[in-house]
C-alpha cells in the first residue's frame, strides 16, 4: 500500500503538484498536454522563427517580410501530452553505507515523483538504471509500461520493490539504450542517483540527454554516513561495493580532510554541470525528511511546481 | 654443538602462534564504500597494508622468537679438558687447656701442629686445606686452600686457649663440611676420646700420652654478704688430684699480690678438698694458686674479686612505730646499710631514685618508684597492686624455697600472720608464700620484675612480729634476704668461666667513651658496645681482666673449673681410625661444555632493537 510509504496528507499535497518543466518536448502521444513551445496549433502565441523549407506556409506573416524583406513563420505553443521518465539507480552503490538507507530512500523519491506525474495526468514510466550483465553484454532495459492513470502508481511500486540493486552503474549504456527504446518520447527525464561514477562518465550519458532535448531533472542522493564516515571509522580497509577496489587507511586529519575536499568537488562538479546546462539538479540527504524534501526543496530547486 | 634442554624445542610451535597473530592482525576492518571516488588519491596507509610475506617486522620477530627458544633448548659448544681431582683436607685442631699439657718436652698441641704440618708438607697439586679450632665453640680459621706456605704460616699461628673443648660440635662442622668434598678427608687432633665409630674418611689421632699427673683448682668461690665485714668473709679453694699418684703441694693466696696465707695440702690419688681461706682484710683481686708445677699448668691458679665494701642506701617510708623500730634494729645490726626514714606525707616523686632501696609501709606511692622497692602490707586501695580481700588470722601454708628471698629458711610453717591481704599474681609478680585463712588460700607475698625495678610484696605486716624474738627469726632473716635481692649491686657477678663472655650494662652516660679491655696477658683490645650492654668474648685466658670506660675500671675474672679439661689423663690412645682412607689425587677428563646462552640473549636483544628502530622509521613514514 503506498499508505504505507506516505501519509495520506503528504500524497493529497503531491497531488497539487505539477512536474516543472522547461524545454521543449516533442511528443505524439496524447494525455496530459502542457503547452510548450512547439510550433503548435494552439491560439497561444509563441514566438517568430525564421521559415526554413516545409514550414506550413500559413503561417508566414506576409506583413513582417513587407517591412523586414525576411521570412518569418508564427509559431504557437501546442498543448503537448508529457512524458516523465523516472531513472532510479539500481547500482550496489545505492545500498552503501547501509545505514544511510540510500535506495530505499531513493524509491520513495521516485514513487513521490511518480504519483506527481500521474496526479497531473502526465504519462510517466520508471526504469532502472542497470548495469551491464557479467558477459559485459548489455541487460535489456528494466522499465513499466506508462502511465497515465492514478492507479498506475500501484503498479509503479510493485516494480521498484521488486528491483533488487546490483552490479556497477552503468548510465551511459543504459541511457543509449533507454533512449532508444523510447525514442521518440521526449519529455521530462527525472535521474535518481547517488552519482558515484566518474564525472566524465555520467556527463556524456546526460549529455545524449540533453542532445535528445529532453528535461533534465538530476536529484543525487547521498547520505550522512556517506558525507562523514568517520565517525566510527579510525583505520580499515575500504572497499568499492562495484569495482571491489580495495585500501587501507587509518583515519587522520589529513586523511579526513582530504575524504570531504574530494567529495565536496565531485558534488559541486555535478551541481556544476546541472546549472549550466539549466538542468534542475538538487543534493537529497537520506537523513532530510521525504515531505520536506519533496514539498519544500523540490519546488524551490526547479523539479515541481 | 649440541643441546641439553631438548624438551624446550615444544616451545617451537610459538611460532605458528606468531603467524596466527599476524593473520589475525591482517583482517582488518572491512569498510564497504559506495564508491572510491572520495577516497582516491588519499595515501594508502603502507604500515597496516603491507603485504604479509615481505613484512621484515615479522621476520623480525620470528627470529627473535626462534632464538628464544633455542636458548631455552641451553645450547652448548662441547671441548675436553683434563685436569686433577685434587684432595680436600679438612684439618680440626683442638686448642682447648688440655692441649696445653706437657707429654715430654713438648705439649700435645705442639704434637698435632707437627702432625698438621705434616700433612700441609704432604699436600700435592691440586690439594687444599682447611683447618678448623676446637675449644668452646668449633671456628673455621681459613678458606680451603692449596698454599702451603699461607697453611704452614696458619698451623704456626695457632696457640692453645684456656677454655674447655666441645668435641661434638666441632666433629659435627666438620662431618658436615666433608658432606660436601667430592675427595675429602677429616684429620682431627685432640685429647679427647674418639666418640663411637666414624665414618671411613675421618682420621682421628688422639695426641693424649702418658702425662696423668696433675693436680687442679676446680673452684674458687668467695662469701662476702652484704652484711659481713672484709674481715668476716671468706674464700673456699677446690682441689683435685687427677693423678695416679698421691701429691702434696703448696697452696698460697695473695690480695691485689699481697701473701694472705700459705698451706701445705697432701692430696691421694683422685681426691678432692676443699680448702677455707680466711683473714681477707680488703678488696681486691684474689689469687691462689699452687707449686710444683705439673703436666698442666693452666689449672693451678684461679681468681677472685673480693668486692669493694659499699654502703646501702634505704629509703623507708613509714609512720609505723613499731616498724620504724623493726628496720632500725636492722639498721643498727649492719655496717653496710644506712636508713632514711619519713613518713608517707613527707614522700615526693622521684625521691626514691636517689636511694638503693625504698621501703613502703601500708604505702603505695602515686608514681611508681624508680628503685628497688618493698612494700609491706599495701593498702587495699592503691594503683598497683590488686588486692581481693584480708583474711584475720592466716597461716604460712606453702612457700618458694628456690626464690633466692626465702634462702636458709627451710621451714615457715610455724608463722602465722595477724591480718593478711589475698595478694594477685600477675605476669610481673609472682607468688613466693602462699597463706590459708578460714577458706581457701591465697598468695601473700609477691616477687618480681615491674618496669626494669625489682619489687616485693608483703601481704602481712611486719610491725605485727617482734624480730628480737627467736621465734619470729624467719622474718627477719627474709627481711635481709629480701634487702640483698633488692640491692642493685648484689645481683653483679665479676667472675666467669674462661671463654663464657662477660656482659656489662652500660648507663647513658658512659655512651661514646672508649672503651678497652685489659687481658691476663697484658694485652689492650678494644670494645665496641652491642647496644646498651657491653659483651666481651674475648675471655679465653685465665685470669683478672680489667675493663676501662672512661675513667672507671671493672674488674673481673676468668677461670678454668673444667674437671674433663684437668682430667689430662682419660684412656688415651694414639690409634687412629681403622677403616681410615686416605684420599688420594687423581686425573680427570672431563667434557666441558660452552654455554650459548649469553649470546643468544645478546642476538636477540639487538634483534629487538632493530625491529624497534625499524617500526618507529615505519610509524613515522606512515604519518607523514
Amino acid at each position: 500500500m503506498l499508505r504505507d510509504i506516505f501519509r495520506p496528507g503528504f500524497l493529497r499535497r503531491l497531488e497539487c503538484l505539477k512536474i516543472d518543466v522547461k524545454r521543449v518536448h516533442l511528443s505524439t502521444r496524447k494525455g496530459g498536454y502542457e503547452a510548450v513551445n512547439k510550433k503548435g496549433t494552439s491560439l497561444e502565441f509563441a514566438e517568430y522563427q525564421e521559415y526554413n523549407p516545409g514550414d506550413d506556409f500559413r503561417y508566414i506573416d506576409w506583413n513582417l517580410y513587407g517591412r523586414l524583406d525576411k521570412l518569418l513563420v508564427k509559431t504557437f505553443k501546442e498543448e503537448v501530452e508529457l512524458s516523465v521518465h523516472v531513472l532510479l539507480d539500481v547500482s550496489l552503490s545505492m545500498l552503501y553505507p547501509e545505514v544511510d538507507k540510500k535506495f530505499e530512500y531513493s524509491k520513495k523519491i521516485a514513487l513521490a515523483l511518480a504519483y506527481i506525474g500521474l496526479s497531473s495526468q502526465n504519462s510517466v514510466r520508471v526504469a532502472a538504471i542497470n548495469s551491464l550483465s557479467q558477459e559485459g553484454a548489455a541487460n535489456p532495459v528494466i522499465q513499466t509500461q506508462f502511465f497515465q492513470r492514478l492507479n498506475g502508481i500501484f503498479r509503479i511500486k510493485d516494480f521498484v520493490d521488486g528491483i533488487k540493486p546490483g552490479g556497477e552503474a552503468d548510465i551511459k549504456g543504459f541511457l543509449s539504450r533507454y533512449i532508444y527504446e523510447n525514442r521518440g518520447r521526449g519529455g521530462s527525464v527525472m535521474i535518481i542517483s547517488d552519482f558515484m561514477v566518474p564525472p566524465l562518465a555520467y556527463k556524456k550519458a546526460i549529455d545524449i540527454l540533453r542532445f535528445k532535448n529532453y528535461d533534465i531533472k538530476i536529484v543525487q542522493v547521498l547520505g550522512a554516513e556517506e558525507l562523514d564516515p568517520f565517525k566510527n571509522l579510525k583505520s580499515g580497509e575500504i572497499v568499492d561495493v562495484e569495482t571491489r577496489q580495495r585500501k587501507v587507511v587509518r583515519v587522520t586529519g589529513a586523511l579526513k580532510k582530504g575524504y570531504y575536499k574530494r567529495l565536496n568537488q565531485h558534488n559541486m562538479e555535478l551541481r556544476d554541470y546541472c546549472r549550466m546546462n539549466r538542468m534542475a539538479y538538487t543534493l537529497a540527504r537520506t537523513d532530510i525528511e521525504i515531505e520536506d524534501l519533496i514539498l519544500k526543496e523540490f519546488p524551490r530547486m526547479g523539479f515541481v511546481r | 654443538m649440541g643441546i641439553l634442554s631438548p624438551l624446550a624445542l615444544a616451545y617451537l610451535p610459538l611460532a605458528g602462534l606468531l603467524v596466527l597473530i599476524y593473520l589475525f592482525r591482517k583482517k582488518h576492518k572491512t569498510i564497504f564504500v559506495p564508491s572510491f571516488i572520495p577516497w582516491k588519491g588519499l595515501r594508502q596507509d603502507t604500515l597496516r597494508s603491507r603485504s604479509f610475506l615481505s613484512d621484515a617486522l615479522f621476520f623480525l620477530q620470528l627470529i627473535a622468537l626462534l632464538l628464544l627458544v633455542f636458548f631455552l633448548t641451553r645450547p652448548y659448544l662441547p671441548s675436553l679438558s683434563s685436569g686433577i681431582i685434587g684432595r680436600e683436607i679438612i684439618v680440626l685442631m683442638d686448642t682447648s687447656a688440655s692441649m696445653q699439657t706437657r707429654e715430654g718436652g713438648r705439649t700435645r698441641f705442639e704434637l698435632a701442629q707437627e702432625e698438621a704440618l705434616k700433612l700441609v708438607d704432604e699436600l700435592g697439586i691440586g690439594d687444599t686445606m682447611q683447618i678448623i679450632t676446637m675449644h668452646r665453640r668449633p671456628h673455621i680459621e681459613n678458606e680451603m686452600s692449596g698454599n702451603k706456605p699461607e697453611l704452614r704460616k696458619l698451623v704456626e699461628g695457632l696457640k692453645p686457649i684456656d677454655t674447655s673443648s666441645n668435641l661434638n660440635e666441632a666433629l659435627s662442622l666438620g662431618v658436615s663440611l666433608l658432606g660436601h668434598l667430592d675427595n675429602g678427608a677429616l684429620h682431627v687432633f685432640t685429647d679427647v676420646e674418639r666418640p663411637g665409630q666414624m665414618d671411613s674418611d675421618v682420621r682421628f689421632v688422639n695426641l693424649a700420652g702418658s702425662s696423668r699427673d696433675n693436680v687442679a683448682i676446680t673452684g674458687l668461690d668467695v662469701y662476702q654478704d652484704m652484711f659481713k665485714e672484709y674481715r668476716e668473709r671468706e674464700a673456699y679453694v677446690s682441689l683435685e688430684n687427677f693423678s695416679d699418684r698421691p701429691s702434696t703441694v703448696i697452696l698460697k693466696s695473695y690480695l691485689d699480690e699481697k701473701p694472705i696465707t700459705e698451706q701445705i695440702i697432701e692430696l691421694n690419688p683422685r681426691e678432692e678438698k676443699t680448702i677455707r681461706i680466711q683473714d681477707i682484710k680488703g678488696s681486691g683481686l684474689l689469687k691462689v694458686e699452687f707449686t710444683p708445677d705439673d703436666a698442666l699448668s693452666v689449672d693451678n691458679a684461679a681468681y677472685a674479686i673480693i668486692r669493694h665494701k659499699k654502703t646501702l642506701t634505704v629509703l623507708v617510708v613509714a609512720d609505723e612505730p613499731l616498724f620504724v623500730e623493726e628496720m632500725k634494729k636492722i639498721e643498727s645490726a649492719t655496717e653496710l646499710m644506712k636508713f632514711s626514714v619519713i613518713p608517707p606525707v613527707s614522700y615526693r616523686p622521684g625521691m626514691a631514685k636517689e636511694y638503693d632501696i625504698a621501703i613502703f609501709h601500708q604505702y603505695v606511692p602515686q608514681e611508681y618508684p624508680d628503685t628497688n622497692a618493698l612494700f609491706v602490707f599495701p593498702p587495699k586501695e592503691n594503683r598497683f597492686f590488686p588486692i581481693r580481700g584480708w583474711t584475720r588470722g592466716a597461716s604460712f601454708i606453702d612457700w618458694d624455697s628456690e626464690n633466692p628471698i626465702l634462702r636458709h629458711l627451710d621451714y615457715m610453717g610455724e608463722l602465722w600472720a595477724y591480718k593478711a591481704l589475698h595478694l594477685e599474681p600477675n605476669e610481673d609478680l609472682k607468688a613466693f608464700i602462699m597463706a590459708v585463712g578460714t577458706e581457701e588460700d591465697f598468695p601473700l607475698a609477691v616477687s618480681g620484675v615491674v618496669k626494669g625495678n625489682r619489687v616485693v610484696v608483703l601481704g602481712f605486716d611486719v610491725a605485727d612480729f617482734n624480730l628480737s624474738k627467736a621465734k619470729n627469726m624467719p622474718i627477719l632473716i627474709m627481711l635481709l634476704n629480701i634487702i640483698q635481692w633488692l640491692d642493685p649491686h648484689g645481683a653483679e657477678n665479676y667472675q666467669i668461666r674462661t671463654g663464657e663472655p662477660f656482659i656489662v650494662d652500660l648507663e647513658d652516660e658512659q655512651e661514646g667513651d672508649e672503651i678497652t679491655l685489659l687481658t691476663p696477658e697484658g694485652e689492650t683490645v678494644k670494645i665496641d658496645p652491642a647496644g646498651n650492654q657491653l659483651v666481651i668474648t674475648e675471655t679465653h685466658q685465665s685470669g683478672a681482666y680489667v675493663l676501662k670506660r672512661g675513667g672507671d675500671e671493672t674488674w673481673f675474672v676468668a677461670n678454668l673449673f673444667d674437671v674433663e679439661e684437668s682430667d689430662i689423663g682419660g684412656t688415651s690412645s694414639r690409634q687412629g681410625q681403622i677403616d681410615f682412607k686416605r684420599a688420594v689425587a687423581s686425573t680427570y677428563i672431563e667434557e666441558k661444555k660452552k654455554g650459548l646462552g649469553r649470546y643468544i640473549l645478546a642476538a636477540v636483544a639487538l634483534l629487538l632493537l632493530a625491529e624497534w628502530i625499524l617500526y618507529c622509521m615505519r610509524a613515522r613514514t606512515a604519518v607523514t
